[in-house]
């Protein structure tokens, strides 16, 4: 083991245990502010984690084994995927999951936290359910597509060679436009997957509109916290995906090589700094949205969707468009 | 010596099949049938030897059957694709001859026991010999022997209304597929002067009729869009181990046919791909948007057939156009991919219809607005519903992930061989329609389990269910197991099946190009890290449960805003889950919800409120129903030609006589 992989390890670990609250922290503030309020601290996430972790859990009386496995079932899947997939810095450490892997790894979660909404038999729960079934199905495809067209650009499914930063050194407009174009897709495709504004109110009073809150409603105490933890981190590591397209776009444009060449030896240091920027940087884009955008009506939401999914066919458009070999 | 062995143990099976099926008919007493379930066990494992010997030996053995038919001696041919194919026959076999005995024992009011034992086996020796026929004859008997016996066995319960129509409809679809493929093969004997498969070059230009025809009828068999109305049909009336074995290897077996004859015999028709990946995307989309909205749990894994169907005809479809293209690394990855991917399928499927059949036999319906809660009552088979559940929606770390992984790789590597921005664009495209497809399987594998299997229990009778028989939970464990094995061992497991698809394209391919039987590694780029994956997961979990130990916890009724405890009636039903999924989709459905509240004040203090959702297939109501309405009117008219006084007939025959005068005095 050398020391770069300690440091890597320790950073990764760091980030798995603190990000994920401060992003979420930083989207409460954000919102506070543009409302003239004070807010929350910005911990305070972990904070009420902490809180949970201590409280008692109630136990619906029709709750099942699905109950007390999905919230392992989801923490297990999303740690997995921390320490497998490129949000963070561009190295892998144990192994690196496939694209593929990490799609499907996904699709367990939400299979994980569906069939808990349906478990105790709750109604809120049950629609929940059928509205993340569905927005579900209509989201996967766009993602699927952005990520497969940038593995066929590069020629291989294993995601950290498809993020990788070693072969940037030409300026090159058809690799901006890709990148851009897939992060712009990821961006509003997380929007979705993560539940929120245009989707879904994670903060409205009614539990009958809501998606995921109205899934979790059930679950208290230690079950909630991890739960709660899991989307958490699922924010985290897809807009660290995000995060990544963009940056990609930019080391593209040569914007940055500046920067790297002023710190040579602080590469990867600089390189987890701008991912947790540019990852902070969206979380304050998504309070801004969730702020001036309102919740779009159930039957609108389709259309919505159809922004992420046009943004994957023109990713898809642009790689089949370019030579084998790439070029503009 | 392989041959040998081999020779005797396919033999013994066939024997083995063919006195289990003659047992019932002469055996006095019905009290038990358990000598004929010992006999087709063994027949089952008998073939199972048989089968892992032709893979391992790679080489084609052929047989002379002692019987003559027509003019042709019947024969039989063993090679590694044969061989694949009655390895997954018997796996399947074993788990479902399993739960035969307590499944049969359940129906013992409604269906005859004896008729069962005599057809079961007969189906599974008309399958095997079916995949072994190495001529055209032999194999349209077996493949006619094969359509009745699994008819017969559709139509057990024939006394219910709905087998009435299901069984029809099963029979009058395995008619027609089976005069095409008659004609077909009659077309190629004309050409060829053979009946023998190995004659049949299929390279000339004149059996291109022939070629569609035999593809027409293998396609009505499979199952494929827009001939898959029947297995919706026929598998729910089915008995549910005959279920797993038409759906899990019997509508298979016209893609062997297809891989048989229309790949080993060099077939230059691109075209024969391209139809096979466009009615293999529409019929996976088809099938699962279908699959979506169906209530009753057997319906729902029928539909789930055709979606699968579609995505294996597809892969074929894409190997046999890299074949023409003479890209043959691709050709070869998508080959094997199909094969894999059958393998897969054929075992998930297997083992949700034995669940589904175990459940059956509890609840006595498969309805699910009738379920519910069944996760707390009948743990074991719920568990082994929900691993088949997320085999078939390809979730990892089950069989069905590694299967639409490397449907995956075969695309992005196919993209890679494209030149033309059109066929990259198609490719990525296709890549997009398999995710969808993929992302509604899950929808609706959730919606069988959630409603199904959580919540409360939806009427008195299903809360008090209980696991009672062993035989169905033991079936359901060994295929529970062997698809967790053949998820965390894709890898491995699929450079055997390149090993027999290498072969299948060795003799017309590979060997004139002097490649060797070596499979190019670099084409897939890059790595499965399922083991990987496992490992941590289980690292993470065992630290999780250890961080979790001593929870407090206490249980309390379902929060229902305060209002008392709720009724099963509040919960989510299946209608409603899919609900939002079926008005995106409404135009394709003809889908409709009808709302009606009466009462004085209707807004507020309705006295009576009933919504139903009502949908029909489009195909079936605009393509099928006019065929149907026209034969029925066309039988009705000439039943009154038949059915007069034998002053009509004598008329008849004046008339006939006329007729042929006047053809005579022509000449």
């Amino acid at each position: 083991m050398t020391g770069s992989f300690i440091v890597a390890l320790l950073t990764v670990c760091l980030s798995i245990a603190i990000v994920p609250f401060f992003i979420v922290g930083i989207i409460g503030k954000t919102k506070a502010f543009l409302q003239n309020r004070k807010g929350a601290p910005l911990l305070q996430p972990l904070f009420d984690f902490q809180k949970l972790l201590n409280k008692e859990e109630v136990i619906s009386n029709d709750a099942s084994w699905i109950y007390l496995s999905s919230c392992l079932t989801n923490l297990t899947v999303m740690l997995v995927l921390a320490i497998s997939v490129p949000w963070l810095i561009p190295e892998q450490l144990f192994f690196s999951c496939d694209l593929y892997c990490f799609i499907y790894l996904l699709a367990i979660i939400r299979l994980s936290t569906v069939l808990l909404a349906l478990d105790s038999g709750s109604s809120f729960g049950g629609f929940g359910a059928s509205r993340e079934a569905t927005i579900g199905f209509l989201v996967e495809p766009a993602i699927i597509l952005a990520l497969s067209s940038l593995a066929a650009n590069a020629g291989t499914s294993n995601l950290f060679q498809i993020f990788s930063i070693q072969n940037i050194s030409t300026y090159s407009n058809f690799s901006i436009t890709l990148w851009l174009l897939a992060g712009l897709c990821m961006f509003s495709a997380s929007l979705i997957e993560l539940n929120r504004m245009p989707i879904d109110d994670p903060t409205t009073h009614l539990e009958l509109t809501m998606i995921h809150e109205a899934m979790i409603l059930e679950n208290s105490g230690r079950n909630l916290a991890l739960i709660e933890y899991a989307h958490y981190l699922k924010i985290t590591i897809l807009y660290g995906f995000c995060a990544q397209c963009f940056i990609q776009s930019l080391l593209h444009s040569n914007l940055l090589s500046s920067v790297f060449g002023f710190f040579p030896n602080f590469g990867q240091f600089i390189y987890v700094l701008l991912s947790l920027g540019t990852m902070f940087v969206l979380a304050i884009l998504t309070a801004f949205l969730e702020t001036f955008w309102i919740k779009l009506r159930w039957t609108k939401v389709p259309e919505f969707i159809a922004y992420a999914i046009t943004f994957a066919i023109l990713c898809a458009m642009t790689v089949a468009s370019a030579n084998a070999g790439g070029g503009s | 010596m392989p041959e040998l062995l081999i020779h005797n143990f396919l033999i013994a099976s066939i024997v083995l099949f063919l006195l289990a099926s003659i047992l019932p008919l002469v055996q006095k007493s019905l009290s038990n049938f358990l000598t004929n379930f010992g006999l087709t066990f063994l027949g089952c494992a008998s073939l199972f030897i048989a089968s892992t010997l032709a893979i391992a030996s790679n080489a084609s053995y052929e047989f002379l059957l002692p019987i003559k038919f027509g003019l042709v001696t019947m024969s039989l041919k063993v090679d590694p694709l044969s061989g694949f194919f009655l390895l997954i026959l018997s796996s399947i076999a074993i788990g479902a001859v399993i739960s035969c005995p307590a499944y049969i024992q359940f129906l013992k009011g409604s269906i005859s026991p004896r008729m069962f034992w005599v057809f079961l086996p007969m189906f599974l020796l008309a399958m095997i010999c079916t995949l072994c026929a190495s001529d055209g004859i032999t194999f349209l008997v077996f493949w006619e022997l094969m359509a009745i016996s699994s008819f017969s066995l559709v139509a057990l319960e024939y006394k219910k209304h709905a087998v009435q129509k299901s069984a029809s409809i099963y029979l009058a679809s395995t008619r027609i597929s089976s005069t095409l493929v008659c004609l077909g093969f009659l077309m190629l004997y004309a050409k060829f002067g053979s009946f023998r498969f190995c004659d049949w070059l299929m390279n000339l230009d004149g059996c291109l009729v022939a070629a569609i025809i035999v593809g027409l009828g293998f396609a009505i068999k499979a199952g494929l869009w827009p001939f898959h109305i029947w297995l919706p049909y026929a598998h729910p009336a089915a008995p549910a181990p005959v279920s797993a074995l038409m759906s899990g290897i019997m509508v298979k077996i016209p893609l062997y046919a297809i891989i048989r004859l229309f790949i080993t015999t060099d077939m230059q028709l691109d075209s024969l791909g391209i139809t096979l990946i466009i009615l293999g995307a529409i019929s996976s989309f088809w099938g699962i948007l279908f699959g979506l909205v169906q209530d009753e749990v057997k319906k729902l894994l029928a539909y789930s057939t055709v979606e699968n169907i579609g995505i294996i005809s597809f892969v074929l479809g894409l190997s046999i156009y890299c074949l023409h293209q003479r890209s043959l690394p691709v050709a070869h990855l998508a080959l094997s991919t199909c094969l894999f991917y059958i393998l897969c399928h054929s075992l998930s499927k297997a083992l949700l219809f034995i669940s589904a059949g175990t459940t059956y036999t509890e609840t006595h319906t498969l309805n699910l607005n009738q379920l519910g809660g069944l996760a707390k009552r009948l743990p074991i088979t719920s568990f082994c519903f929900l691993l088949g559940a997320m085999s078939i929606a390809s979730l990892p770390p089950l069989a069905g992930f590694g299967a639409k992984w490397f449907v995956y790789q075969s695309l992005l590597s196919f993209f890679s061989t494209c030149n033309t921005p059109l066929t990259r664009f198609l490719s990525l495209t296709m890549i997009g329609l398999l995710s969808l497809v993929g992302a509604l399987s899950l929808a609706t594998i959730v919606k069988a389990f959630g409603i199904g299997f959580l919540g409360k229990a939806r009427s008195p009778f299903i809360s008090k269910v209980k696991e009672r028989s062993s035989e169905l939970l033991m079936s359901q464990i060994i295929l529970c197991l062997l698809i967790l094995l053949l998820g965390i061992f894709a890898v491995p497991v699929f450079n055997l099946i390149e090993r027999i698809s290498a072969y299948i394209l060795h003799n017309q391919y590979l060997a004139p190009l002097g490649t060797s039987f070596a499979v190019d590694a670099s084409i897939i780029h890059s790595e499965l890290p399922l083991p990987a994956i496992i490992v941590s997961a289980l690292i993470v979990i065992i630290c999780l449960v250890f961080l979790l130990k001593g929870s407090k916890r206490r249980n309390y009724i379902t929060w229902e805003c305060g209002f008392g405890s709720k009724s099963a009636r509040m919960e989510e039903n299946a209608s409603s889950f899919t609900q939002p999924a079926a008005q995106i989709f409404s135009p394709l459905f003809l889908y409709k919800i009808n709302t009606k509240i009466s009462g004085k004040d209707r807004r507020h203090f309705p006295e009576h409120v009933q919504v139903d959702v009502n949908f029909t297939s489009v195909l079936e109501t605009y393509l099928y129903r006019p065929f149907y309405l026209l034969s029925r009117f066309a039988n009705n008219s000439l039943q009154k030609l038949q059915t007069s006084s034998i002053h009509i007939h004598l008329l008849y025959v004046l008339l006939t006589l006329i007729v042929l005068l006047c053809l005579g005095v022509k000449q």
